[in-house]
């Protein structure tokens, strides 16, 4: 009897680590301090996907995704999007759609999985270790910090000019012609970039 | 105050620059950026994770109002 049990509490926590994966679990803090700061629409974006990972991972549903364009026509995609977010108004309905249609190019195209090998010749896997370590290491210090930043200027305006966060600290330079193409190229390379990370060999 | 916060930032940029070119020339101690992403983003949840993460940045900046 007890043995089932411990059978059974054993199935089930291995079910839901499976269908919770560890960036399932990112993104979910991630929409609830969104949540958090005041922003439901930038919420719903992380919630939603989260939501769809973990309805994929339990066979819930199945996103069919298509095949990545070749590098020339991603690189002429973002020349002529990236053309478009710079002359559009910032903040405004057609960059929201442009963005929004990117978003969702982005999400069929890197959906499907391959079954290449990913491993590279003369890097091990302690190498991979050390730098997986490193990096999370560095990213959670950058995003402390920025929560810190963001906590203390909650107070007052004073506050926020002497706890900028990256988004107050970047803003005004995003505000600028100059500034606002090297932020849109800057994206859209790396995105393009990110999308070819993972594909195998 | 606001120094000591732009400083925090610039420090850990300066971080990530760091170990990327150690990274660049010592492969065999610590895996380059891109290995390392390729190993992580070949599961479905991280890499869709990151690539949300990637294009957030730009809804924020561009079309959420960030400030």
């Amino acid at each position: 009897m007890r043995a089932e049990l411990v059978r059974r509490m054993t199935k089930r926590t291995t079910t839901l680590r499976r269908l919770v994966a560890p960036w399932t679990l990112i993104l979910i803090a991630t929409g609830l301090f969104q949540l958090f700061r005041g922003a439901p629409v930038d919420a719903a974006f992380f919630l939603c996907i989260a939501a769809l990972l973990v309805a994929d991972a339990a066979g819930l549903v199945r996103v069919a995704g298509t095949g990545q364009p070749r590098l020339a026509v991603l690189l002429g995609a973002a020349a002529v999007l990236g053309t478009l977010l710079v002359l559009a108004p910032r903040h405004g309905a057609v960059e929201g759609l442009i963005a929004a249609g990117i978003g969702v190019s982005v999400l069929l195209f890197a959906w499907p999985s391959h079954d290449g090998h990913t491993d590279v010749p003369g890097v091990t896997t302690e190498a991979l270790r050390r730098a997986a370590i490193l990096w999370a290491a560095i990213g959670v210090a950058c995003c402390l910090w920025e929560v810190a930043s963001f906590l203390l200027g909650l107070a007052s305006p004073e506050a926020a000019a002497e706890h900028p966060s990256i988004s107050l600290l970047l803003d005004p330079v995003v505000d600028t012609t100059l500034g606002r193409i090297v932020f849109i190229a800057l994206w859209l390379l790396g995105g393009i970039a990110l999308l070819r990370r993972g594909r195998g060999r | 105050m606001r120094a000591i916060t732009i400083a925090g930032f610039l420090l850990c940029l300066a971080m990530a620059v760091t170990l990327e070119v150690l990274a660049r020339r010592e492969a065999n101690r610590i895996a380059p950026l891109a290995t390392l992403l390729d190993r992580v983003m070949a599961t479905r949840s991280a890499r869709i994770g990151i690539l949300l993460f990637w294009w957030w940045l730009g809804w924020h900046f561009l079309v959420g109002q960030t400030v």
